[in-house]
């Protein structure tokens, strides 16, 4: 045993402590490196290294957030639609045609948001459409549905049938996604960023003008001609002049109830405290006390300007309300024909193990169809009737009634005061539907929606945060091991030294 | 050997205090070495400043703009709603009233138009954060822990912010510009105020329906009319806010009143002008249900024999039996559209008969009405006055409740909308501006990376100039 390991042993029985030594065989002899040298090599540099440390986790934290900082940053803005009409659930337009939402990705649509947006870069309409996305959302109950079917199909269980008719039921709401970087070549390097609220600015802009689409193409808030003028013609006789009125507030009325209008009905006027439907009871009501009254003094004792003009008139009415009704009775009559000679269809039904058949006629849809022709043309046959009947009424009317000058003059000067009275009443209505079209709540009837909102990573999200701290972590082992390596070299150095030391000293022995 | 080690520890020892004092030679050398080190720093700091700015102003600048919050504080904003009821949309504040007023209040009415303003507003609502995320989510049947996020079905915003860019005049003075935003924002306030707001004013109607130029039954009509109207609208706002009172008055008794004159003193008089068969011109009566009875008998010939047919077809119509077809375990039942069929022409079959009992009783109304026209008297000049002087009345009161219903929902404005029902902030100015926090923000983070890798390199440097001086040293002793 060396001298050296004979020093050893005895530190070790000295201080009671294990040592690790390391035996390398060199050119120059074993040279031993001290692991707890080592330490204490790194004990005395603490200092430094302490310095060492911190700035390595300085680093390492700020070289993510430089690369966050200077990294291409894609964000992308989002947006909510809810439809609130009725058939929305159902993925109707307002009339109850297909609503195609993709409309909303159409170049009229993204040209006129375009045009509207102050944008400091050009953007075309085709790299618009191509960064815009649209999703659907099924309603929760259909969701919840779904993950419990995919919960069953995972774990293997039975009772899939009963799952398996999962409904997929849409909720009317769509979300619009629209991403930063537009390029007219998808495979394009250069994009064209926009900055700051540009982009959610762009994303509402679509959305106003599909909007504003929307209630141009299915709410019709135009009202009914305004024909009260040419009533002023002195061509007219009386009671065509009071035929077009009555006309005129049919149509009037019509238009207060209409069904597409319904969400209207009710709204008050902000000036005067009216609805549709309070106009709506006006209208009937001035129809009713004005121009009925006049209608039945003129109809029932035949005044006419000129008789035999009007005589005339309703002759010709006539023939062409008869000839009608001969082509409705004649349909009556073929269709009598067909419905009773018409044989249904069998249905043979036999049952095999019974032995025994059974036949049945079933009723086709063809006969369905002519017994519901047949039903309408009765209904027309009696409507013909009745106008029939009136003209004949009107024109015995005519023959027998004397209309003297001062009927005749009575009945103009309330036909003048009548016609002032429709006029009105065709201004009111029209006021209040200019009124309503102002209102705030015309233009969003059929949709809310909320504004386009930044999704995407904040500065300080869950993700950079994560990379922040492995960065220090990283910097920490970094600090540590250049730490531990400078004590080892360190004792390595000593240890070689030694070496050397001992080489020599066996050179002059 | 322990001499040796005793030896290395010594010069170990001594090294290490010999280091100790060249460090501290050094450090009297080493402020060379230090300034450089400062010189170094300083320039990364610089340098990141410099970055900032160039982009600050360049890639990323901020247009100037000046903006201002605005939030609805009445009931049901939060649903939507104006404080009507109906839907609520923030797009009055780009009309043309709101501009141009605003313009006005500014002084700027002709300097800029209103399209200068529209093209550099921009209205948003501000919604809570995460709120796409909390829409899209919903809440999952297994996952249902505390700390999900919890789902949203639909957020409105109660507060909204216009911002009004420069877009239309770059030139505009910072002060100029929050000006204006303050008075769109303040014209705004006063429009909503006035926009929803009720009202009752029956005149252009009343004047249609002139009183006097009728004969009694009409008038009794349109009195009626009158007061169905208002019975209407004040039931509404009884129902918005039952307990809702200025002087005594809810809309309940505005209501209540209604329908007792209706139910009262009008139908008394309606009574007393049939049975006592009272009208102004009993020709003109006498036309009119002549008339009425005479088209209302041509019709019913008409519908009748209509029903008649219909009875005929559906009695010939071949329906079929119920079938049931056995399929493997359970029955199958075999329909046709044979039902339907029939319940269509049922449906024809009981329109037409209602409409037909309808006539019964309208033809037997006009013809007993007729009948008492024939048999009256016309002494009665003196029950006409009567009757005038009573209509003239009722319409009196029904004229007094329309007026005072109209005061009542001019109060009831004022409680619900009105100053505190929209609150606004006062403007707030964002440009690029080298003191603006966000600008601060950007150029700490660029610059301070820049600093600490600098400093990095400093004392890595450092390092290697200590080891080489130790190694140096070392070499030295040696």
């Amino acid at each position: 045993m060396t001298e050296i390991d004979k020093n050893v042993l005895k530190e070790v029985e000295n201080n009671q402590k294990v040592e690790v030594v390391v035996k390398r065989e060199s050119e120059n002899g074993t040279a031993e490196l001290d692991l707890v040298r080592v330490f204490s090599n790194m004990g005395k540099k603490k200092r430094v290294y302490a310095w060492v440390l911190i700035i390595c986790m300085l680093v390492g934290l700020s070289v993510p957030m430089l690369m966050a900082e200077l990294k291409d940053k894609t964000e992308s803005v989002s947006a909510v639609i809810t439809f609130l009409y009725d058939g929305a659930k159902l993925e109707q337009a307002p009339d109850e045609t297909p609503l195609d939402i993709n409309y909303i990705t159409s170049s009229y649509i993204l040209q006129n948001a375009i045009n509207r947006t102050c944008l400091s870069e050009n953007i075309t309409v085709s790299s618009l459409e191509r960064n815009m996305g649209i999703e659907r959302l099924l309603t929760e109950n259909t969701r919840q549905d779904l993950e419990v079917m995919e919960k069953v199909i995972n774990e293997g269980k039975t009772g899939y049938d009963a799952v398996r008719d999962v409904i997929y039921q849409y909720d009317g709401k769509y979300i619009l996604t629209l991403d930063n970087g537009f390029s007219s070549d998808p495979e394009a390097k250069n994009k064209v960023f926009l900055k700051g609220d540009e982009l959610s600015n762009l994303l509402n802009n679509v959305i106003e003008s599909y909007n504003e689409y929307f209630y141009e193409t299915y709410m019709d808030m135009t009202l009914p001609d305004n024909n009260l003028d040419s009533i002023s013609i002195e061509d007219h006789d009386y009671i065509e002049k009071l035929d077009e009125m009555v006309t005129m507030l049919n149509s009037l009325s019509e238009y207060c109830h209409d069904k597409d209008k319904e969400d209207f009905y009710e709204i008050r006027s902000k000036k005067d405290g009216m609805s549709f439907r309070d106009i709506d009871d006006c209208i009937k009501l001035i129809k009713d006390i004005d121009i009925d009254y006049l209608y039945a003094y003129v109809f029932y004792n035949g005044i006419a300007k000129d008789k035999k003009s009007m005589m005339t008139k309703y002759e010709f009415q006539l023939k062409n309300s008869q000839r009608e009704l001969n082509v409705v009775e004649g349909n009556i009559k073929n269709n009598k024909q067909l419905i009773s000679e018409y044989k249904n269809d069998k249905i043979t039904i036999s049952m095999t193990d019974q032995g025994t058949t059974q036949v049945n006629s079933a009723v086709t849809d063809y006969y369905n169809k002519l017994i519901m022709s047949q039903a309408d043309d009765y209904v027309k046959k009696a409507e013909l009737g009745e106008t029939i009947a009136n003209l004949n009424d009107k024109i015995t009317g005519f023959k027998t009634g004397s209309s003297s000058k001062s009927q005749k003059e009575y009945v103009e000067s309330e036909l003048d005061s009548l016609v002032n009275i429709c006029k009105a009443l065709y201004s009111l209505t029209e006021e209040h539907a200019e009124e309503i079209i102002d209102s705030d709540s015309y233009k969003s009837s059929y949709m809310s929606y909320i504004g386009a909102q930044y999704v995407g990573e904040s500065f300080f999200s869950a993700n950079n945060i994560k990379k922040a701290v492995i960065g220090i972590v990283v910097g920490v082992v970094a600090a540590l091991a250049i730490w531990f390596m400078d004590g080892f070299i360190a004792e390595f150095k000593r240890g070689s030294a030694e070496s050397e030391m001992k080489k020599k000293e066996e050179v002059q022995a | 050997m322990s001499q040796t080690d005793n030896k290395t520890k010594h010069t170990a020892v001594t090294s290490g205090t010999a280091k100790k004092q060249q460090t501290a030679k050094e450090t009297k050398k080493i402020p060379g070495v230090i300034k450089l080190y400062l010189g170094l720093f300083i320039i990364a700091c610089v340098a990141g400043v410099i970055i900032s700015i160039v982009s600050y102003f360049g890639k990323d600048k901020i247009k100037r703009n000046a903006s201002v919050s605005i939030e609805f504080t009445y009931d049901g904003a939060a649903q939507n709603k104006t404080p009507g009821g109906e839907q609520f949309s923030i797009n009055g504040i780009t009309s043309e009233h709101v501009l141009s007023d605003a313009l006005e209040i500014a002084g700027f009415k002709d300097k800029y138009t209103i399209d200068d303003l529209r093209s550099g507003m921009v209205v948003s609502g501000v919604y809570p954060q995460n709120v796409i995320n909390r829409i899209k989510q919903y809440d999952s049947l297994y996952d249902f822990s505390e700390s999900r996020t919890v789902s949203l079905d639909d957020y409105y915003p109660t507060v909204y912010s216009i911002t009004l860019y420069d877009e239309f005049d770059s030139s505009i003075s910072d002060s100029d510009l929050n000006k204006i935003v303050e008075s769109i924002a303040s014209s705004y306030k006063a429009y909503f105020i006035n926009k929803y707001s009720y009202a009752y004013d029956m005149t252009d109607y009343n004047g249609l329906l002139k009183i006097t130029d009728y004969d009694y039954t009409q008038r009794v009509k349109i009195l009626k009319l009158r007061l169905g109207l208002l019975e209407r609208y004040s039931g509404e706002m009884y129902k918005t806010n039952t307990s809702f009172r200025k002087n005594g008055i809810s809309f309940n008794d505005i209501m209540l009143k209604a329908s007792h004159i209706e139910n009262e003193s009008l139908s008394r008089t309606e009574a007393t002008i049939i049975t006592d068969v009272l009208t102004v011109s009993s020709a003109r009566l006498r036309n009119q249900y002549e008339y009425e009875i005479q088209i209302l008998e041509n019709e019913k010939t008409y519908k009748n024999a209509n029903l008649e047919e219909i009875n005929a077809l559906i009695d010939s119509y071949q329906t079929d039996g119920i079938l049931y077809i056995p399929a493997g375990e359970t029955v199958v039942k075999v329909e046709s559209n044979s039902k339907e069929t029939y319940e269509k022409l049922t449906d024809k079959k009981v329109e037409i008969s209602k409409r037909l009992v309808e006539i019964d009783s309208e033809i037997e109304r006009y013809n007993s009405y007729l009948e008492d026209l024939k048999k009256a008297t016309y002494t009665a000049s003196a029950k006409n006055d009567s009757i005038d002087t009573k209509l003239k009345e009722i319409e009196e009161s029904v004229n007094e409740l329309e007026k005072s219903f109209d005061v009542l929902v001019k109060e009831y404005n004022n409680s619900i909308v009105n100053e505190s029902s929209v609150v606004l902030t006062d403007s707030k100015f964002s440009g690029a501006k080298l003191l603006s926090g966000s600008f601060i923000v950007s150029a700490v983070k660029r610059t301070v990376p820049l600093c600490i890798i600098v400093l990095l390199v400093c004392c890595i440097h450092m390092f290697f100039i200590e080891n080489r001086k130790y190694r140096a040293e070392q070499k030295a002793k040696m």
